[in-house]
């Protein structure tokens, strides 16, 4: 009897941390199915009308919108990743004076607001000649993804043992050879998850995309998002703001589900997340 | 011996191992939570009622131009975050870099 009311008890937690965390989109995929005053009607399963989809299909600003997107994520991973390999190695394998110091920087810097680099960074910025441009935001989202990934990729590469490095050293192996044919390799896993951590974050900012682009053109998605306004100042054409919504969240889904084992491990391995 | 036997290995076991993972994820949240700035931005726009400090410095910084006024918000941000950082650090007695 005991047990049994247990059981149930434990079953309805559960069932309230579920609608909790996917209420939110399953009404975000409902809403994107209605338009006009249907909105605001309570429906939970509407019929499938594919008209927001459409139009923002058709639209070459939202789909210019996610191209830069996708293009500031991966070349923000990519720069990232290489980075942080390469420090990891110096951080986590070799000995110098003031590794801790530059270890408490790098964590120090992780921990920074971005309010706080914003009015520095945009004179910066200005003064690169990179303002409303695609490169403004691939400097500015390394500020928040190259002290996590070093972070993360030092205590990975700390649990390799070193004496994997003593064998290749004695077959003449250089720092170089060694840090992409001996650790690269078995740091692949701890490179997934912690690369798609880092795409999730660039893919979501928002403040440095909101203040360092201007056109169209440059935006990236959460911004345009934000930014999608209806035919006249009184009408939020929430349709269309979910219908986008899905569609940007849909990748990510898709990534997470696929890494999902890594990214497990990644988040366990690392004392930081 | 034991009343409760879950509900003790929780509190005596789980807990204190847990602990130096936990801490370190309580205080990257708390950070994450003072400088939260797109939700609110997106949901109601520059209501003085929800605006967060982050969008208070952004709309002096961008908005208003006053570049100074809105440098020294962010400066005070910076202070205040560090000293929570700091004394958070001092009480838990967590170890963020192991040497």
């Amino acid at each position: 009897m005991k047990r049994l009311a247990k059981t149930i008890a434990l079953t309805l937690l559960k069932i309230v941390v579920v609608f909790y965390t996917i209420f939110p989109f399953y009404w975000a995929i409902v809403s994107s199915f209605k338009s006009g005053a249907a909105l605001f009607s309570v429906d939970f399963f509407p019929a499938i009308d594919l008209t927001n989809y459409r139009d923002l299909l058709s639209n070459g600003n939202f789909l210019r919108n996610i191209l830069n997107s996708a293009i500031v994520a991966v070349s923000v991973v990519t720069l990232s990743l290489v980075f942080a390999i390469t420090s990891a190695y110096a951080l986590g394998k070799m000995k110098f004076r003031g590794r801790g110091i530059v270890l408490a920087g790098i964590l120090g810097a992780s921990m920074f607001p971005q309010i706080v680099v914003l009015s520095g960074l945009f004179g910066t910025i200005r003064w690169l000649g990179l303002y409303n441009s695609l490169g403004s935001l691939v400097l500015s989202y390394m500020i928040f993804s190259l002290p996590f990934t070093v972070w993360v990729m030092t205590s990975f590469i700390r649990q390799i043992p070193s004496e994997l490095e003593d064998a290749a050293r004695m077959d003449g192996c250089s720092t170089w050879a060694m840090i992409w044919q001996i650790y690269f390799p078995l740091l692949a896993p701890a490179l997934a998850s912690t690369g798609l951590l880092a795409f999730i974050a660039s893919w979501n900012e928002f403040l440095f995309a909101l203040t360092f682009t201007l056109s169209d053109t440059v935006r990236t998605v959460p911004v345009g998002l934000a930014l999608i306004s209806g035919s006249s100042r009184f009408e939020l054409p929430f349709g269309t703001i979910m219908a986008a919504s899905v569609i940007v969240t849909v990748p990510l889904i898709l990534l997470v589900l696929i890494f999902q084992r890594r990214i497990v491990s990644g988040l366990t391995a690392g004392a930081v997340k | 011996m034991c009343i409760n036997c879950a509900t003790s290995q929780f509190f005596y076991i789980t807990l204190p191992l847990l602990w130096p993972t936990l801490a370190v994820a309580i205080l990257f949240r708390l950070l994450d939570a003072v400088r939260m700035f797109d939700l609110a931005y997106v949901l109601s726009s520059k209501s003085r009622e929800t605006a967060t400090i982050s969008i208070y410095a952004r709309q002096q910084l961008v908005d208003f131009q006053d570049v100074g006024y809105g440098s020294a918000v962010a400066m005070l941000v910076f202070l205040m975050i560090s000293l929570v950082a700091a004394v958070y650090v001092q009480i838990t007695k967590i170890r963020l870099i192991s040497e």
